[in-house]
């Protein structure tokens, strides 16, 4: 398959995306009362915006279909970095209110430290230890922050 | 009182000591973001508006407009001594800064870049100040059916004057707009998009989605992109222009000041767009317009002076209309309204001190700017030393606590990082997500003024086109989306033409 046919192909995927949000919007308006032009209700500005980006979806597609041109982007991240840090957010994030402030933030930084850095873990440690204790001293003590205890709760 | 009468009054707030240390920590972090590459204006704006949280209104106005401003003052410095633009603005200053650092010219190459900022700025708050008023007078005329069709223009606007595809802009303003539709309809009272949430009856904030789109995926961004810099350090011997080089320069930035402002007035990318623009004025005015790319010194002063005074035409809409006319002075409207002050016609009359006293210190904080910026500059540059493994894990620490700090709850941290992801994903396939920020704080309004428009004119349409100013607004809406499409079938038209002569040859 060439790169044309390869960028056709991705390109109908984004637009089918956007088709599925915009179907999407548009059955979650129709939830709720669409209310009469005189006297609109909640429903219609949701219902005006699923149905244009349906509308624009659909035009997306048709011209990505007459396009000529070949694109060069890939979807999938050139570097595994980017990955790794989004694996430690998701799990910075699931973390955050059953570990703490102290513990969540230690770990994501000493991790994303050591992934970005590709050095050794002594200094993602020490980067780790000295990024969330100081951290948590400026948010939690000093702006008086209610950041979560977990685990460590004091 | 009259506007000199206004302006003495607004120096009286902001000559405060509290305030002066606020106007000039912004303009310093402001520097500090425009240096820093990854981390634009906008970026640096949201990740900062926590810290504004306990401070008064116009200290809090006054450090974000710093950062704002400052930004685009930083943002050259990278541009001249490494090539890369520190922030999308300073994109044109690489093509003569860069070269005539090359030629042992950075020293001139700063400092002009500097005071064509320093002038541009000035002469920007200058026009602010003077057209501010007069257009929130005549805001004050409008009623539901104006405000609707203002915002349909200014985000179609948005869209034209846009960096990327219209297309894909009108998608993500949609897209805006019905992340603004979540949570409970304020005049009905029924939920929307909530699924039973209770985290999402005030609706998604707005804090995490900008945090998410230019904070996180700003970085994923960088990750995947890593540089390699050749700094080169400028002698402070050779620092200041000649008086050639200012002979050179003053037409461009007086000429880069009045281009900046215009566009900066309009929606959309208007900073970045104002630099193009003004570059290529130079070029056409030359009589060397071979020499541009090569180290002439006006391809650094007209768009310097150009993104500089954007800021001050942006500040317009926002201040006079309190309709936002880019992402960056929408998250400052956030910041506002989370205040209690709300922008617009009104806040002349209700909150001089905020208005006047933003004004004020954006004159003060152009002169900050100078003063910080030509001796330390060999400070900003080690700055970029700073690997990008340190600080990068070090923002995204700031965006967890700055969500958090918010709502004090996890749905706002998932929202954070699914919108950081989405950000990431969207740019990867050609789309720019500023515009969903920017639509999210014009949705509510927006429905607003369309939903009351209905009623008064019992379900009419008409009334959006009866009534002269909405109209005539509506009618120059049309006309940008039929003239884009004009554009697009012409190009395609030529396309076909082009292959058809080469198949036949």
């Amino acid at each position: 398959m060439d790169a044309r046919a390869r960028e056709r192909i991705k390109a109908s995927v984004v637009a089918g995306v956007f088709l599925l949000v915009g179907v999407w919007i548009c059955v979650e308006a129709l939830q709720v009362p669409f209310g009469s032009l005189r006297m609109p209700g909640a429903g219609f500005m949701p219902l005006v915006l699923g149905v244009t980006l349906s509308g624009l979806a659909v035009v997306l597609f048709g011209m990505d279909l007459v396009s000529r041109e070949a694109g060069s982007t890939r979807v999938w991240p050139d570097r595994p970095e980017v990955l790794y840090l989004v694996g430690s957010l998701i799990v910075a994030v699931w973390l955050f209110d059953r570990a703490g402030f102290l513990v969540t933030m230690a770990l994501f930084l000493g991790v994303s430290t050591k992934v970005l850095g590709r050095g050794r873990w002594l200094t993602a440690i020490v980067t780790a230890l000295i990024g969330s204790v100081t951290t948590y001293w400026v948010f939690g003590r000093l702006l008086q922050i209610s950041l979560p205890g977990g685990i460590l709760s004091f | 009182m009259d506007t000199v009468q206004s302006l003495l009054y607004g120096f009286s707030v902001s000559l405060t000591a509290t305030n002066l240390m606020y106007c000039a920590l912004g303009v310093f972090l402001g520097t500090i973001v425009g240096v820093l590459p990854g981390i634009g204006p906008l970026g640096g704006i949201t990740i900062l508006l926590p810290t504004t949280f306990g401070m008064e209104p116009v200290s809090a106005i006054i450090m974000l407009a710093g950062i704002y401003y400052g930004a685009m003052y930083g943002g050259s410095t990278t541009s001249i001594l490494v090539n890369i633009p520190g922030e999308a603005a300073s994109v044109v200053t690489c093509f003569d800064g860069y070269q005539m650092a090359r030629q042992g010219r950075a020293g001139p190459a700063l400092s002009i870049a500097a005071f064509a900022s320093y002038i541009a700025g000035t002469l920007s708050v200058l026009g602010l100040m003077l057209l501010a008023p007069t257009l929130a007078r005549l805001a004050l005329r409008f009623g539901p059916p104006e405000q609707f069709a203002l915002m349909v223009l200014g985000l179609v606007i948005l869209a034209y004057m846009g960096t990327g595809s219209v297309l894909k802009a009108l998608m993500m303003i949609v897209l805006g707009l019905t992340v603004a539709m979540v949570g409970i309809d304020h005049l009905s009272g029924f939920t929307r998009f909530t699924h039973g949430r209770v985290e999402l009856g005030d609706g998604v904030s707005f804090l995490a989605v900008a945090m998410g789109l230019f904070g996180v995926a700003e970085i994923l961004v960088n990750v995947e992109q890593k540089v390699v810099q050749d700094i080169i350090k400028p002698k402070l011997s050779t620092l200041l222009p000649t008086r050639e080089d200012w002979k050179r320069s003053i037409g461009p930035i007086l000429r880069g000041s009045g281009v900046g402002f215009v566009i900066g007035i309009l929606p959309g990318a208007a900073h970045i767009i104002s630099t193009f623009v003004s570059y290529a004025m130079e070029k056409r005015l030359s009589r060397h317009p071979e020499e541009f790319g090569t180290g002439r010194i006006e391809g650094v002063a007209g768009p310097e002076a150009a993104n500089n005074a954007a800021t001050g035409g942006a500040m317009i809409p926002f201040l006079a209309l309190g309709i936002p006319s880019s992402a960056a002075t929408a998250t400052m409207m956030v910041a506002l309204l989370i205040h209690g002050v709300k922008p617009g016609p009104m806040l002349m009359e209700q909150r001089p001190e905020v208005f006047w006293g933003l004004i004020a210190s954006m004159y003060i904080g152009n002169v900050m700017l100078l003063i910080l910026n030509l001796p330390l500059v060999g400070l900003f540059v080690n700055l970029l030393r700073v690997p990008q493994h340190t600080l990068f894990p070090f923002i995204l620490l700031i965006c967890f606590v700055g969500v958090y700090s918010v709502g004090l709850s996890t749905t706002d941290l998932w929202i954070m990082a699914i919108s950081g992801v989405a950000g990431y994903l969207l740019r990867k396939v050609g789309f720019d997500p500023a515009s969903i920020v920017l639509a999210m704080v014009l949705g509510p309004m927006m429905e607003q003024a369309l939903r009351q428009g209905l009623m008064m004119s019992k379900g009419e349409f008409g009334i959006f086109l009866s009534r002269p100013i909405s109209a005539a607004m509506l009618a120059v809406a049309v006309l940008l989306l039929v003239a884009h499409l004009i554009t697009v079938l012409r190009r395609a038209h030529a396309r076909r033409e082009a292959t058809t002569q080469e198949a036949t040859a």
